[in-house]
């Protein structure tokens, strides 16, 4: 341990193995998955996210909203996201393989979001979820994501119906716009074979028997 | 010499600290001076992401200061900002003493140092202005980025120059640590940077690479620092060698084998492949060798060192710095057995862990190593002892707010979000944990409090060190090689 060539060399072994274990094996096991394509359906999983949605995700990175939501839904067994409804089933891989950014998120200070599109249908109601969110919950208002203008005329088509008053209208950005087709595309119900996998059932209630018992 | 046989960096024959002290000094005081003014900004950073869970609406209608460009900034300003100026003043100065090498004339590492900052600045400006990468710590756009290479390259450069012209040829564990821990981030940023920000993983694989970089900046970068520092002054405090110093090598080796794949245990649950998610939780179980063995090392050398009655500021953060370090190795393995997890995976608690490991464990290391190299550069005592206590007292006090706040928050949280029935509607959940998140920006702005007289005092010493003259007392405390180092 004395010398400096032998300490260098084993801290470049250990980086080495390190990332080629952790980020090399990975990156070729991705390689090989592709999207799905459904011979019924006669179009592949996930599909191809449409400009605007690609516009929208970046909308989602740059304000940060995964500071608060994620977007990964669990395995029964480890966590109650099915039981709270954020999606049909837990996420794999393959969900997020068109994807330029992915925004995992690691704090549920809000809902999971990787399904809210699917939860959530009127786009109306996304605009007022950014615009004016739930007076008791941690989630902060983005009024700056719309405009407020006086209203000359016809009132605009997307202003927002509960925030205007006859004299103003509120309009959602590009930037809004984008956001909220962002949020609309989040919907991974389609079921891939790797999806079917049975979770170890038995042994999670026999967890959940031994939590109950236990308070 | 074999390693076993030099347990303590000082050997019989003094060479000259105060020239190798008076060699560094200006980059170093450059160093600790931009650490401390970032520490304050991440600190008030903090709060404001704090006071933001508490009150949405704060600073909520301007893009520039929504809650989720706050927090990236302050974790930047905290980790490239302050822990990396710490790190860099503490790897220049101790590489040169165990080096027993005077650094050469070269003002390239106080430009080096200035880039880095500068680079800093703009890629904050950057996630400001919303040109966030997205991707965990590495969230700063490219272009800042590759200003922080090339400076990060420069400073290091400078220490490989003192390193190639050591006097003493034994390596003492300190320098594993720092020496190594210099070589690991250029490759780990590049690689994370490749990677990520150009943008050539698909799909989770991103995640695992974010994860493993996030957390091998803790794992390789400032904990070995940090880590190295507590070798290096721990001895030198305490007036005692290093108790069991051979395990100091199987420590520093699994330490960092280990630890470099310990991120991957954040994915628990996430959609990568599930060897992944073994792999991570395995490495954690295995760092408890190290985690042992360097608690022997240290923890054991400071009992023993407390009855020989040293004490003083450095002393008292580096007795809780090693306490955190058992306590993040513990709580690591605790945290992540099934029926925890189950409850405080996705929680406030992960961030608890962070602050564990990274500020009360690596921050205190360096506010130790601070105080002890600071008069040795400056030649002249604190300016301030009240300061210095208040820094003491309200870091302590705000280190618990903050991880305890964070760890109740968290159980609130993850024991209301799976209890449906309880709390049918999110909004529940939220109120579950939101009065501890009031203790929280109360953590923080405590933390404001001691950070800034940590500030003022580094600034009055600064000023001091440029504009009077040291005094002939201080000249033999802080420069007399008998009374500044111990010889065992
Ligand atoms: C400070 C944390 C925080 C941030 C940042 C945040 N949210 Fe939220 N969000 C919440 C909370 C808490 C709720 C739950 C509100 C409720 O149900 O009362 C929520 C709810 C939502 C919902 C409704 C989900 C549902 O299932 O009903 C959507 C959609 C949403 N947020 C989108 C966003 C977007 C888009 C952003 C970024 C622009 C964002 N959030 C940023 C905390 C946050």
């Amino acid at each position: 341990m004395n010398r400096g060539p032998y300490l260098f060399l084993g801290a470049f072994v250990i980086l080495a193995f390190s990332w080629t274990a952790a980020i090399l094996a990975n990156q070729l096991g991705y390689g090989a998955v592709t999207p799905y394509y459904d011979d019924l359906a006669g179009q592949s999983f996930p599909a191809k996210q449409p400009g605007i949605v690609a516009r929208g995700a970046q909308v989602y990175t740059d304000l940060g909203c995964a500071t608060c939501h994620t977007q990964q839904v669990r395995r029964a067994d480890l966590g109650s996201d099915l039981a709270r409804g954020w999606g049909e089933r837990a996420s794999v891989g393959r969900d997020y393989i068109q994807e330029h950014t992915v925004q995992l998120g690691a704090n549920h200070i809000g809902p999971d979001l990787r399904n809210v599109g699917a939860r959530i249908e009127d786009v109306n109601s996304f605009y007022q979820i950014l615009y004016s969110p739930s007076e008791d919950s941690s989630m902060p208002a983005y009024r700056f994501l719309f405009e407020e203008t006086e209203i000359t005329g016809e009132v605009s088509a997307d202003a927002l119906s509960v925030n205007s008053t006859t004299s103003h209208q509120v309009v959602p950005t590009e930037r809004a716009r984008s956001l909220v087709a962002y949020l609309a595309h989040r919907n991974d119900t389609y079921a891939y074979p790797e999806t079917n996998f049975i979770p170890p059932e038995p042994e999670a209630e026999e967890a959940a028997d031994a939590e109950e018992e236990g308070h | 010499m074999d390693s076993t046989s030099s347990n303590t960096p000082t050997s019989t024959s003094q060479p000259d600290w105060a020239r190798i002290d008076a060699s560094v000094k200006v980059p170093v005081l450059f160093f600790i001076y931009a650490a401390a003014a970032w520490l304050v900004t991440a600190s008030v950073l903090g709060f404001i992401a704090a006071a933001q869970l508490v009150q949405p609406a704060f600073l909520a209608d301007c893009a520039w200061t929504t809650h989720g460009r706050i927090v990236p900034l302050a974790r930047n300003a905290l980790i490239y900002g302050w822990g990396f100026n710490a790190a860099f003043a503490v790897m220049i100065w101790m590489v040169a003493r165990l080096c027993r090498t005077p650094a050469p004339k070269w003002g390239a590492t106080l430009v080096g140092g200035l880039f880095w900052n500068a680079g800093i600045k703009l890629g904050m400006a950057g996630i400001i202005i919303g040109q966030s990468t997205g991707h965990f710590m590495l969230e700063m756009p490219a272009y800042a980025a590759a200003i922080m290479f090339v400076s990060y390259g420069i400073i290091g450069a400078g220490v490989t120059v003192i390193f190639s012209r050591r006097r003493e040829g034994n390596m003492f564990a300190s320098q594993w640590y720092a020496l190594t821990a210099m070589f690991w981030f250029p490759w780990l940023f590049s690689i994370a940077q490749y990677t990520l920000v150009f943008g050539s993983l698909r799909g989770t694989s991103q995640a695992i690479a974010a994860a493993w970089y996030g957390h091998n900046v803790y794992a390789l970068f400032l904990g070995p620092i940090a880590l190295g520092a507590l070798y290096y002054l721990i001895p030198k405090r305490v007036g005692r060698p290093i108790t069991q110093y051979p395990l100091a090598q199987i420590g520093f080796w699994s330490f960092v084998f280990f630890g470099s794949f310990g991120g991957l245990a954040t994915l628990v649950g996430s959609p990568v492949p599930a060897w992944v998610q073994t792999v991570g939780i395995s490495a954690n179980f295995m760092l408890l060798i190290p985690v042992f063995a360097i608690a022997i090392n240290l923890g054991v050398t400071l009992l023993s060192g407390s009855k020989a009655g040293g004490s003083g500021p450095a002393l008292k953060f580096f007795k809780l710095s090693v306490l955190s370090f058992v306590a993040v190795g513990g709580l690591s393995v605790v945290l992540s057995m099934p029926s925890l997890s189950h409850t405080i995976q996705f929680t406030f608690v992960g961030e608890a862990l962070d602050q564990l490991h990274w500020y009360a464990f690596a921050s205190f290391a360096f506010f130790g190593a601070i105080y002890f190299m600071l008069p040795r550069l400056i030649v002249r005592p604190w300016p301030s002892g009240a300061l210095v206590t208040a820094h003491f007292w309200a870091s302590v006090a705000g280190a618990i707010m903050i991880i305890g706040s964070l760890v109740l928050a968290g159980f609130a949280q993850g024991a209301a979000i799976n209890d449906i029935e309880g709390y049918p509607a999110f909004a529940d959940v939220v109120a579950a944990s939101s009065g501890y998140l009031v203790a929280l920006a109360l953590g923080y702005l405590t933390l404001i409090v001691g950070h800034l007289a940590f500030f003022v005092n580094v600034v009055m010493a600064i000023y001091q060190a440029c504009f009077s003259k040291p005094s002939d007392s201080a000249e033999t405390v802080f420069s007399a090689p008998a009374a500044m180092e111990v010889n065992s």
